[in-house]
């Protein structure tokens, strides 16, 4: 943050601003989980190009070509492999959040167990 | 590199930068879709009809939408998610721009001038409501420059856009032009424009569709504030064939002289104002027209939608979006009255989204409001 409003200059560019101006809003009863969502979240990222660059590899692989840097830029996946990682990438992100897709404590989970408990007493 | 360019100006990815960028469409696919099906779910059954009552029946506002939602465990985990994905969006794309922006400036030198112009004035201030925050979350905005003769707000966007849209907007991006240019031709049949003003067209993605869609001698205007994404324009416009006469230039006040365009459109440019800016840019207009010229903003104002109020209001408050909560309850006949329009030739209406003029609708939840009015013909004639 702080480079706005300094004009051009000639040269090598000069960094990119990483945050945005303007409050940074939260929506956690606590900040830090906010926080550490995010952090959790560019992890999943991580995960997700790391098993790409190795669906890659093992593609070269196949087609007998070894796994260099020069052969993994040059890839380019056919129609059937970007439908198959995206396929992929949703399934990972149905995986990280699953426990969101899980009924939550204001929407009657709890007071319908209850009456289940309440059944067999 | 994995070669994905849709023209030639359009930035590289390596391998695992497209992976990362491949992974943030997925992610905005995801959490657009949780936010959405759990706010509008208890927005319908729980919230509205329990503000109604407290509010002795009248419709709850934007505030007290945003207040209940926020109450909601389920709403916030998303809203969470949803800031998050958007801050990662241009922590990962950004990147990806800086490491390539000194060949991007020199193949955008190289494309300038070859058909239509760059004007760049830098003598044009940045209102006050394109600074006070850095828009939609991008951090330096759109107008930030890294270097001489810089491109990086535009090239970024590019790619963003790309992402953030989803696809929707197809692979040009310009489903916002085609589809206004489509309401424009079903609501004036017998319209041909021939000179044509695109107010705050960005990187131009909404304004070559006009340099096609009524005839080859058209003379295709656009206007920005951000010298950037202007620049870009420019030499995306030149790689891709168009002709376009990019300008810096605020829309508030130009530097056109009455009377100059038969037709003068936007594309989400009016919540990106504010209430003073908005009348005055719809006063311009107004001056800028021929007789028998049309005006045609589009933006995304649905105020009926309960769920795209609270995504308006969502937006505004936590996604650096500051105008785009008041405008849903702006008087859009009130305004165009003032800026001297006849009110009996003012249209308002909400055009589908569609990727080519005579296309079917895009998605059938998406649609814009047009601003539209006529001027009467020339008199005498």
């Amino acid at each position: 943050m702080g480079n706005e409003g300094r004009s051009a200059m000639p040269g090598a560019p000069r960094p990119r601003q990483r945050f945005a101006k303007g409050r940074r809003p939260y929506f956690m009863k606590d900040p830090d989980v906010d926080r550490l969502l995010a952090i959790v979240t560019a992890l999943a990222a991580e995960v997700s190009v790391t098993r790409e660059r190795l669906d890659t590899v093992e593609r070269l692989a196949a087609e007998g070509l070894p796994a260099t840097p020069e052969n993994i830029e040059r890839y380019e996946p056919p129609p059937e492999v970007q439908t198959a990682r995206e396929i992929s990438r949703a399934a990972l992100l149905d995986r990280v959040f699953r426990i969101l897709a899980a009924p939550m404590e204001d929407e009657g989970a709890e007071a319908e167990y209850q009456s289940i408990v309440e059944q067999f007493a | 590199m994995q070669n994905n360019s849709i023209h030639a100006m359009f930035p590289g990815a390596t391998h695992d930068e497209q992976a990362m960028q491949s992974f943030i469409k997925n992610l905005r696919v995801h959490v657009l879709r949780e936010f959405q099906e759990s706010g509008r779910t208890v927005l319908e059954a729980e919230i509205d009809p329990a503000l109604r009552k407290a509010n002795g029946g009248r419709a709850p506002t934007r505030r007290q939408l945003r207040e209940a939602l926020a109450q909601k465990p389920r709403q916030r985990w998303w809203s969470s998610m949803l800031r998050i994905t958007q801050e990662m969006l241009y922590d990962t794309v950004g990147p990806s721009i800086e490491r390539q922006l000194p060949e991007l400036i020199e193949r955008a030198r190289k494309l300038r001038g070859r058909t239509g112009s760059l004007t760049l004035d830098p003598s044009v201030a940045m209102p006050r409501y394109l600074t006070a925050v850095d828009i939609h979350s991008k951090p330096g905005s759109y107008q930030q420059e890294l270097a001489e003769d810089d491109v990086f707000p535009g090239a970024e966007f590019d790619r963003t856009y790309r992402l953030y849209s989803m696809g929707m907007y197809g692979p040009n991006l310009d489903a916002s032009g085609w589809s206004l240019i489509a309401w424009i031709k079903q609501t004036y049949p017998d319209f041909r424009p021939r000179r044509i003003l695109d107010m705050g067209c960005t990187v131009g993605h909404s304004t070559l569709p006009y340099a096609e869609a009524f005839g080859d001698d058209v003379e295709v205007h656009a206007i920005d504030v951000a010298a950037p994404c202007l620049r870009y324009a420019h030499a995306r416009a030149v790689a891709m064939g168009r002709s376009v006469h990019f300008s810096q230039q605020n829309a508030e006040r130009t530097n056109f002289a009455d009377g100059s365009f038969d037709l003068v459109v936007s594309h989400l440019l009016m919540h990106e104002t504010s209430h003073a800016a908005l009348r005055n840019i719809i006063k311009e207009t107004e001056r800028l027209l021929a007789p028998g010229g049309v005006m045609a903003h589009s933006d995304g104002v649905r105020p009926k939608d309960l769920f795209s109020r609270y995504y308006a209001e969502w937006m505004a408050h936590f996604n650096n979006e500051p105008f785009l909560g008041t405008i849903q309850d702006e008087d859009f006949e009130a305004i165009c009255a003032g800026a001297g329009f006849d009110p009996e030739r003012v249209v308002l209406a909400q055009a589908p989204l569609r990727r080519r003029e005579d296309g079917p609708e895009a998605a059938p939840l998406s649609s814009f409001l047009v601003v539209g009015a006529r001027k009467p013909p020339r008199l005498n004639a």
